[in-house]
């Protein structure tokens, strides 16, 4: 019986037996593989791909200063040994992803333990957790904030079978002529601005777009029909600071004089004001660009990282980051790509946005707020990681002891004053959804612009990006398009070749309207059968990258229990089992109904991440403290 | 208060951005001593050596030799002699060089070493039997120190907290805005002693069976001068069944099964520490920050069910 089995010696040999493989070493990973050897695991074998940074020190206690730079499962493994030396920890440095973890591999271990940080791998995980059979415990933490959940399969719901919110994007419309937000502004400055100064020339990014569409519209520019994005780079032989003056200019006087031009956006929204380069600096002097420094914030005294900067510090941030830059980093111009660990390119993004949120009456950013905001950086401590890792050892033990029937899904919640708090709240893991495109049977609808649309848009957006395919196979009619290893280079070279053609006009007769698309993936052994609609048109605020795909109603499992299947509360049953065979559907907790829906944001940018859609910092402060269950 | 150094900013970023620059400074500023060395006492220092406290001080003479089980601060290869509170020192300082950590002698609270705790923000005592923490509780009310004991039994765990009058500012929710507003609020802790007596009539019914435990435990402890045991556990039962329909205890409020658990659970499970030394941990970062709700005044946890669960007893 559970706990009691814990003491049990038959059941202790079986845990120093049992092999399991730990997705993770950050901060998740060191606190689990820690309670595991501590709980009696012999054999683990713990896969990260990432190295040790400073940042990880404050919670991945197992690392140290001198360990900066090496391999996270490496130290960690090592790290483990000093005070358990009789167990045996095989670490990888390596992607989850490589082939060589496929299901043969994943069929070696009696459970697998995810510490991730992100939806991609999460998802791959699961998929092949369900191909080898293999039971999958879930985790992440964010804050406070923790949950842990069990996937069996058949038993119970696999990772997809819930919706896990991809990362939060925004209408490029906002972005670039209406602002909000300060996120709004960050990300302005970081995948427009920054990009077209010192990124790849090649890629033109939608700040050239907003120039033209305002030029089709005020034929009175004199000087804008002839900028392209070559307006951004510094001329021959113009000093710095002359180069940083005139983007200022450009950005934050001529830009914002435009689009306020553009009347039908200012009908509800107070329009910007132009910032007045000159009358900002005033007699400020700008700093030399090689003074040692490599930040521009510190070369101008600016050290307090917590406090916003005011309007003058922010122009001279900007101009000063902007000439270090191609004063003191020229061979990186027109490679780089934003990084939180480069402290110019927070100095930049800081100052840019800035200026633009005060543009726009925004309130503004420390350098510590947007650094956060710009480089997705987690909220993480210690101690929810800790709390996780009991949680995922404890689930890991009842798999373990064959008691399924006892497994749980927790959600950690912070503590709230009331008489009687419940801060860990277990409830049964739910039924597996029959209409789950991964553990159920279900087909995907994906409305696209199919001739418009290229192959590469269908296999990068659609497959690779909102479906986590690895290494797809697609087949629709006669038309065969593969990825992976073991092709020819003639096959390669004509399936690079069909990447950029429209869907319509693929050989074999095209991807057009009606058109059923299989998708496989070896590598996951995942496949998903996916119904194209042609659609023309799509609300860009919406559907920013013209795609809209939905999950299907049209279930095999859900057919066998619910013969008419046109009820849309079908769709919301889950009840697999106590579900009588006919049209009578039970709900049976649905949380998709009483709002316990989990969505995952994650994609931070490292370990830990994830985030409770259904904050359970929300449900423990109910009046009630009531939660609707099972 | 100073800045923090560029060191501290690199290190506690990520938590910085869970509780702000004005919770780490304070965090720095503050003494914690941590008497025991188990395994849980492992957890709970690991906790806030890593958040940064500034000092803290672990108590626990034991020598190596002689145990300490799932204390993972120790090296397998350690000097036998050495005591268990020195190697885990060695650990801790390693794990954070920018927080001051030592051992201190002892075993536990004496008078005689009653005026070296005076230093101290927070005293913290895991194991040790149930009078020795009634006196240690006793003593930090009278001198104003914050005091926490917390315990792991083989799947089941606790936390008691007694922080006398306590004055923490709070951010004022508002519903969906978020706001900077803070507000000051003042709780009130009873005294160990007072928290475990009150009368079984009148508990509320949700009353976790595992304060019902505790008492019988006082119990025991009170009649023998000793925690019970294991072998103790029909002695223990039966003196709990009288104890129940003595003190017209509501049945939903004993669980014999949890009793079971409680005083035969050998050791202390790993996840159990891990769980309980969590929020201990995060109390204490609370505590010595006046910055967030402070958990009043016990915290339960059992592997049978999984719950972890606040209540108030005996509070005003």
């Amino acid at each position: 019986m559970w706990p009691e089995v814990t003491a049990d010696p038959a059941f202790k040999d079986k845990v120093s037996s049992a092999r399991v493989l730990a997705v993770g070493a950050g901060g998740i990973g060191c606190e689990l593989l820690k309670t595991l050897v501590l709980t009696g695991f012999k054999n683990i074998e713990l896969i990260d791909l990432d190295t040790i940074e400073t940042s990880n020190l404050n919670r991945q206690f197992l690392f140290r200063k001198r360990h900066v730079g090496q391999s996270k499962a490496q130290v960690a493994a090592e790290a483990v040994l000093q005070f358990k030396p009789d167990v045996k920890i095989t670490a990888h440095q390596a992607n989850i992803k490589e082939l060589k973890f496929g299901v043969d591999y994943f069929k070696g271990f009696d459970v697998i333990l995810n510490g991730l940080d992100n939806l991609d791998a999460r998802r791959h995980v699961n998929r092949l957790c369900l191909a080898a059979g293999v039971p999958l415990i879930e985790s992440g933490t964010a804050g406070y904030l923790g949950q842990v959940n069990v996937h069996v399969k058949d038993l119970s719901r696999c990772f997809e079978c819930d919706e896990h919110a991809a990362p939060k994007t925004f209408p490029i419309c906002t972005i670039r002529n209406t602002p909000e937000k300060p996120i709004h502004c960050v990300v302005w400055a970081k995948d427009l601005l920054f990009p077209r100064l010192f990124g790849r020339q090649d890629a033109v990014t939608d700040l050239d777009e907003q120039r033209k569409e305002v030029n089709g519209s005020s034929s009175s520019q004199a000087d804008g029909a002839v900028q392209g994005p070559s307006f951004f780079l510094q001329k021959q032989g113009e000093n710095s600071y002359d180069y940083a003056k005139r983007i200022f200019r450009r950005v934050y006087e001529q830009d914002i004089e435009q689009v306020k031009t553009m009347d039908e956006l200012w009908k509800t929204r107070r329009p910007p004001q132009q910032l007045d380069l000159k009358e900002i600096l005033d007699q400020q002097t700008l700093p030399e660009t090689a003074n040692g420094y490599s930040s521009a914030s510190r070369a101008l005294g600016l050290t307090e990282s917590h406090k916003a900067w005011d309007l003058c510090e922010n122009a001279r941030v900007f101009l000063a980051s902007i000439a270090r830059y191609v004063d003191t980093r020229p061979d990186e111009i027109g490679t780089l790509v934003f990084d939180k660990d480069d402290d110019l390119a927070v100095d930049f993004i800081t100052a840019a946005s800035n200026l633009r949120a005060l543009a726009y009456g925004i309130p503004t950013q420390s350098h510590f707020d947007a650094k956060g905001m710009a480089g997705n950086i987690v909220h993480a401590i210690a101690t929810t990681n800790a709390i996780t890792s009991g949680l995922i050892v404890t689930e890991a033990l009842k798999i373990l002891a064959n008691d399924l029937d006892s497994c749980r899904e927790t959600y950690l919640t912070e503590y709230a004053e009331r008489k009687h708090v419940v801060m860990l709240n277990p409830s049964r893991p739910s039924q597996p959804k029959p209409d789950c495109m991964v553990c159920g049977c279900s087909m995907l609808s994906l409305k696209i612009n199919t001739t418009t649309a290229t192959l590469a848009t269908f296999v990068d957006k659609v497959l690779k990006s909102r479906l986590s395919f690895n290494m797809p196979t697609i087949m629709c009619g006669d038309f065969l398009y593969e990825e992976g290893d073991g092709l020819e280079d003639d096959e390669l070279e004509m399936y690079s070749s069909w990447l950029p053609k429209t869907l319509s006009a693929l050989p074999g007769g095209g991807i057009g309207n009606g058109a059923i698309v299989d998708v496989q993936d070896q590598s996951q052994h995942f496949s998903v059968k996916i119904v194209v609609s042609h659609q023309d048109n799509f609300d860009e605020e919406k559907h920013p990258d013209g795609v809209i795909l939905e999950g299907s109603a049209k279930s095999t499992r859900q057919a066998h229990h619910a013969s008419s299947s046109a009820n849309p509360v079908a769709e919301l049953s889950n009840g697999a089992q106590s579900c009588p065979d006919d049209n009578e559907v039970v709900i049976v907790g649905s949380k998709g109904i009483t709002g316990f829906k989990r969505a995952r944001c994650d994609e931070g940018d490292d370990d830990d991440v994830v985030i409770l859609g259904e904050p359970p910092a929300r449900v423990g402060t109910t009046p009630n403290g009531k939660r609707t269950r099972l | 208060m100073a800045k923090l150094s560029e060191a501290e900013a690199a290190v506690y970023d990520r938590q910085i951005r869970v509780w702000g620059v004005e919770v780490q400074k304070r965090l720095q500023a503050s003494k914690v001593l941590l008497i025991g060395c188990s395994g849980l006492a492992a957890e709970v220092a690991k906790n806030i050596v890593l958040a940064g406290v500034g000092s803290l001080s672990l108590m626990d003479d034991t020598p190596c030799s002689s145990g300490a089980l799932g204390n993972f601060l120790i090296p397998a290869n350690v000097d036998g002699s050495m005591s268990v509170a020195s190697a885990s020192v060695v650990t801790l300082q390693e794990m954070n060089p920018l927080v001051n950590v030592r051992a201190c002698p002892g075993l536990g609270w004496s008078s005689e070493l009653a005026e070296g705790f005076r230093e101290y923000d927070v005293i913290v005592q895991s194991g040790g039997n149930l009078a020795e923490r009634q006196q240690l509780d006793e003593w930090c009310s009278e001198n104003g120190i914050k005091f926490f004991t917390a315990s792991v039994h083989g799947t089941v765990g606790y936390l008691f907290a007694n922080l006398q009058s306590h004055t923490f500012t709070l951010k004022e929710d508002k519903g969906k805005e978020a706001s900077d507003m803070c507000v000051e609020r003042t709780k009130t802790y009873p005294r160990l002693s007072a928290a475990l007596c009150v009368p079984q009539k009148n508990l509320p019914n949700k009353t976790h069976c595992l304060y019902f435990i505790l008492q019988v435990c006082a119990e025991f402890q009170r009649r023998l001068s000793r925690p019970p045991a294991a072998a103790d556990i029909e002695d223990v039962k039966s003196l709990a069944r009288r104890m129940a329909a003595d003190g017209g205890l509501s049945e939903r409020l004993y669980s014999e099964r949890l009793l079971s658990l409680f005083v035969e659970g050998a050791g202390e499970l790993a996840a159990v520490c891990a769980i309980v030394g969590g929020i201990l941990g995060n109390e204490i970062v609370k505590v010595v920050s006046g910055r967030g709700e402070p958990l009043r005044n016990f915290f339960f946890f059992s592997l049978h069910d999984g719950r972890g669960v606040a209540q108030e007893i005996g509070c005003a």
